[in-house]
């Protein structure tokens, strides 16, 4: 019986799993955060221009987020 | 004469391998954003080839070749590599056919072992690197997938919950088409790779290129078109199981898949760490299935799906290591791989025909 870490490297392993814990739930509560904003900042009923403004910028914010994990997936992508 | 028709035959085989890895996998990239409508089908698989394409230009780093670390690479002729195509395009088609997402790159590996066996022996076969590269990411990918996209998905739901479904639904579909475009792209950059390593390991092997040498861009060209065409051709019965047979799926659940799915590979990717985009992508849709209700994903299915990913590399290198001995009947010449391939053309018009008269098998509406 071979021992695990001499057919892989557990370091890898480890921070495969990490990462993509980090970076997925990010990615999900980053967007549903864009989707909140949009959502509040679009409500017909919301009539506070405070709200409103604070609300759209979340949803900018957040979007940008995304936005920016996606070039740096693609960046992952070409640099490997 | 002999060596360059079977250079020809090769380089054919592996541009066939590289259609059906897109074929096969384009229920990977497109199946949840068909099935909660976040994209037409034909729109779907348009976008997806498109990305494709341009993914197998994003990075060339063809050093690692084909099964790199669990064959001895010195061993490798034109033959096994031949034997090792035919082992994984027949089983991309046998588990089509059966409407199973199982990993390309599982096909080929083991068809490549399976020739690499038969040819010379154990010795060409690294057994820490089928346990490094192969079965322990396999275990990996899924768990892990699953693990984050129904975490995810609890998150989401907190998140969101109060809101109208309207903005909601419209939101994480737009989301879909973000997340699956970053994943047809990762596709593209991963799998076509594979089928110019294979490609520019004949032309080394033939004399036609120095070792060492990089792909020519015929050689990119090429694999690209074919992964992308492939993917356009698109698997439609793998499409419907990974779409809405393992789990009815609503848009939030789909994009969670996705993102998930997605930021695994990557994170995967960036390590260098050998995960599988099928295997990641179908537990994804498992765990943001199972996340929201157990009984929501129909296990029956999910257990199909789990046989055909631990029968890929022992069936896969089954067919290789035929393929070779039959090749091998005929000499080392060309007349092996010529009526192999034959037989195998052959094959492939009487199922597709089959299918056809049955009425459903590559049609749109499917998905």
């Amino acid at each position: 019986m071979l021992p695990i870490a001499e057919v892989l490297d557990v370091g890898d392993l480890v921070s495969v799993i990490w990462t993509s814990i980090v970076a997925g739930l990010a990615v999900c509560v980053v967007f549903s955060l864009a989707i909140v904003g949009f959502a509040r900042a679009t409500d017909s009923r919301e009539r506070r221009g405070v709200a409103i403004a604070g609300y759209f910028a979340m949803a900018i914010l957040a979007f940008g987020a995304v936005m920016a994990l996606v070039v740096f997936g693609v960046i992952v992508m070409t640099s490997k | 004469m002999d060596s360059d028709i079977i250079l020809i035959i090769v380089v054919v085989t592996a541009l066939a391998f590289d259609f059906t890895n897109g074929f096969h996998d384009t229920a990977n990239v497109v199946a949840t954003t068909i099935s909660t409508r976040a994209m037409p089908p034909k729109v779907a698989v348009g976008y997806a080839a498109i990305l494709n394409f341009f993914g197998a230009f994003l990075s060339l780093e063809v050093a690692a070749t084909i099964a790199s670390g669990i064959v001895e690479a010195d061993l490798i002729t034109p033959l096994i590599v031949f034997g090792g195509l035919i082992g994984a395009i027949a089983w991309n088609l046998v588990t089509w056919y059966f409407g199973l997402p199982s990993s390309s790159s599982h096909a080929l590996i083991g068809g490549v072992v399976g020739a690499a066996f038969v040819a010379v022996g154990p010795d060409a076969i690294i057994g820490e690197g089928i346990l490094g590269k192969v079965v322990v990411p396999a275990i990996v990918a899924p768990l892990l997938a699953f693990g984050v996209a129904g975490l995810g998905i609890l998150l989401i739901y907190r998140i969101v919950g109060r809101l109208h479904p309207g903005p909601v639904t419209r939101g994480f579909r737009f989301g879909q088409i973000i997340s699956g475009g970053l994943l047809a792209l990762a596709h593209g950059t991963n799998d076509a790779q594979k089928t110019m390593g294979v490609i520019t390991l004949a032309l080394i092997a033939s004399g036609e290129l120095g070792a060492g040498a990089e792909p020519p861009f015929w050689v990119v060209a090429s694999a690209a078109s074919a992964i992308a065409f492939g993917t356009y051709f698109g698997g439609w019965r793998i499409i419907k199981t990974m779409g809405s047979r393992i789990i009815k799926m609503d848009a939030a659940q789909g994009f969670a898949a996705q993102g998930s799915g997605a930021a695994v590979i990557l994170a995967a990717t960036h390590v260098g760490f050998p995960l599988s985009t099928t295997h990641t992508i179908s537990g994804a849709v498992m765990g943001a299935g199972a996340a929201k209700r157990l009984s929501a994903v129909r296990w029956g299915v999910a257990g199909n799906i789990v046989i055909a990913w631990i029968l890929t590399l022992p069936a896969a290198a089954g067919i290789g290591a035929l393929t070779y001995g039959v090749t091998r009947i005929f000499g080392t010449g060309a007349l092996g791989p010529i009526i192999v391939s034959a037989v195998l053309v052959a094959a492939i018009v009487v199922v597709f025909a089959r299918r056809l008269r049955q009425g459903s098998a590559l049609t749109a509406a499917e998905g």
